[in-house]
């Protein structure tokens, strides 16, 4: 694999002086699909936006490094937050509606995301921009003044992705990009986020609580239980042959499902549970 | 009263409109059928799923079902009687037999009330249990749900996603109802703690008799815990059969595209090309029939 271009190491977060991350050690490469999955609560989306130095209030890295392209992130101002956010590091939410501004239209968000890194763009640049932008996804230029509640929920999010990739960053993180949508504008709007984050050649990491979407989009996955990273590995070796009894569990649970002969869905033990609590403790 | 042999529950000719708001003041806006003339009949003792996107009038059937919203054309009879026509002590009394549980327990239970208020409330309402023996029904349904004596006093705030919704299905099953409908019971909840609420819906099936109709739009979860299922679309019901057969012979263009998307939930152990990584999009709907690229995205079931 290419270069390193995340490495988080030994990461701990707390909230409130409680924490909630421990110990975490995480490496993407330049182009590198990764999925980060686990629970509600398991620490998933603070461990992500951690790396985007977005803790919600009260939230800081207590202990550990994040190096992002040879630079800490850890300790950054917030002025040298705003130089990397939007341009080397861009963020996908998962709802979008609530993502984007209500009363701008769309291409004003998408213009003003470019203006953030680009003072000096002319309007006829911008223009050009943004319509580009917006096509690149599959949304008619013309459709620029068209406010966010006129867009559906697939549009909207398509919105935000094009928006994540105007300055073609190295690293998108992607926030349960789709939970939010149906099932067939989910599987459009995966392929077309996967399509261009292999464009502009950026590395995705992917937070979810889908494993079937994680085992299709991501050839590396981070299972994270209880603020821990339990397991990680290529998607094809972690899928077939868990290690962890918490992400076999998980998978059984999943697999399940589609066994017609299965009247009783298998779920995870409590004996399991303590595993991984005893297994945490123990390290 | 009603007859064991016929539907529980008919719905026939059902038509819901409403209305956007126009964009010129003083004209109609645009009309919206949210249900287009839909039949259905649930028998007793079934678990009936529909399934379909948002917006495909799924969640307006189940409201005129309990008769929050009366239809614009078409009747709702449970049991032999018409709901529309119900007003009052008669409806209230209809409606502690059929019971809706919603998706989200956080936002549906008061979160000022304790555990055992929030059972016992529906009780209280109807009045059809003596006084002196709500306490210990309250608890008995609880412990039926799973929630033991320890929690009883807790509100919904301090109980996890999983807790919530057992209590909210106590809620609903204090008062015997013979039809529960769900609207999404597990859709908000974790891997691990759905497998545990799907397996406790069916026991509480088994254990007081109930029908279930049930509005989900997972299909990998429909097809399981579902005998039959009914695909909803534009407010029309397109295809209806048993489970496995829906599954393994669909027959609609819709229910293949919703079929084929679905296949990007299933744990694929080989990443296949990135072309077709996903599940199908519209493009593909009317050609492939099973999972996309059919060898890659067998689920795992028989390894794990």
């Amino acid at each position: 694999m290419s270069e390193q271009l995340l490495h988080a190491s030994g990461v701990t977060i707390a909230y409130g002086g409680v924490p909630v991350v421990h110990d975490v050690t995480l490496t993407l490469h330049a182009g590198e699909r990764v999925g980060l999955v686990g629970e509600t609560g398991s620490g998933k989306s603070t461990l992500a936006m951690s790396l985007l130095g977005m803790l919600a209030r009260g939230g800081e890295v207590v202990a550990g490094s994040i190096a992002f392209a040879g630079r800490e992130l850890i300790d950054l101002r917030e002025r040298d937050w705003c130089r990397i956010r939007g341009r080397e590091l861009a963020v996908v939410f998962q709802d979008a509606g609530a993502a984007l501004d209500p009363v701008k239209s769309i291409g004003w968000q998408v213009a003003e995301a470019i203006r953030v890194h680009e003072r000096d763009a002319s309007r006829a640049h911008l223009r050009l921009r943004v319509a580009a932008a917006l096509e690149q996804v599959g949304i008619p230029a013309a459709r620029a003044g068209a406010y966010p509640h006129e867009l559906s929920g697939g549009q909207r999010q398509r919105v935000a992705i094009a928006t994540a990739l105007v300055h073609r960053p190295r690293l998108v993180i992607a926030d349960e990009p789709t939970s939010a949508l149906d099932v067939t504008t989910q599987a459009q709007t995966l392929r077309l986020l996967d399509d261009l984050v292999a464009d502009v050649g950026a590395a995705l990491l992917m937070v979810s609580h889908d494993l079937g979407v994680v085992s299709q989009f991501c050839e590396t996955t981070v299972v994270m239980y209880a603020g821990r990273i339990v397991e990680a590995g290529p998607s094809p070796e972690l899928f077939a042959q868990p290690r962890h009894a918490y992400t076999s569990g998980l998978l059984r649970s999943v697999a399940a499902l589609s066994d017609p002969d299965c009247r009783r869905l298998p779920t995870i033990g409590e004996d399991v549970l303590a595993a991984a609590t005893a297994d945490r403790e123990a390290r | 009263m009603s007859g064991t042999a016929g539907p529980l529950l008919t719905v026939r000719g059902a038509v819901q409109t409403f209305y956007a708001r126009s964009r010129v003041r003083g004209m109609p806006g645009e009309e919206i059928r949210a249900l287009d003339g839909v039949d259905l009949d649930v028998v007793p003792g079934e678990r009936l799923g529909i399934v379909g996107e948002s917006g495909s009038g799924k969640s307006t059937l189940a409201r005129a079902v309990v008769g929050l919203r009366a239809l614009d054309a078409g009747r709702v009879e449970f049991e032999g009687t018409d709901v529309g026509a119900l007003h009052g002590a008669e409806l209230r009394r209809l409606r502690a037999r059929l019971q809706l549980v919603l998706q989200d327990p956080l936002a549906s239970l008061d979160p000022r009330m304790t555990v055992r208020r929030l059972v016992r409330e529906g009780l209280d309402v109807h009045a059809t249990t003596p006084p002196a023996e709500r306490a210990a029904l309250v608890e008995e349904t609880l412990a039926q749900c799973g929630i033991g004596p320890a929690l009883l006093e807790r509100t919904p705030a301090a109980l996890s996603g999983g807790q919530r919704q057992r209590v909210a299905l106590a809620r609903s099953l204090v008062l015997r109802p013979t039809l529960v409908l769900l609207d999404e019971p597990v859709s908000a909840l974790d891997v691990s703690v759905q497998a545990q609420i799907l397996n406790l819906l069916l026991d509480l099936q088994e254990l007081h008799g109930l029908t279930y109709l049930f509005i989900v739009h997972d299909l990998a979860v429909a097809r399981w815990f579902c005998d039959r299922i009914v695909v909803m679309h534009r407010g029309r019901i397109v295809e209806q059969g048993p489970s496995e057969q829906l599954f393994a012979d669909p027959r609609e263009p819709y229910t293949r595209e919703l079929l084929a998307a679905s296949a990007l939930h299933a744990v694929v152990r080989r990443r296949p090309g990135s072309a077709q990584a996903a599940g199908s999009s519209s493009a593909t709907a009317s050609t492939s029939t099973g999972p996309p690229n059919g060898s890659a995205a067998t689920p795992n079931a028989e390894r794990a």
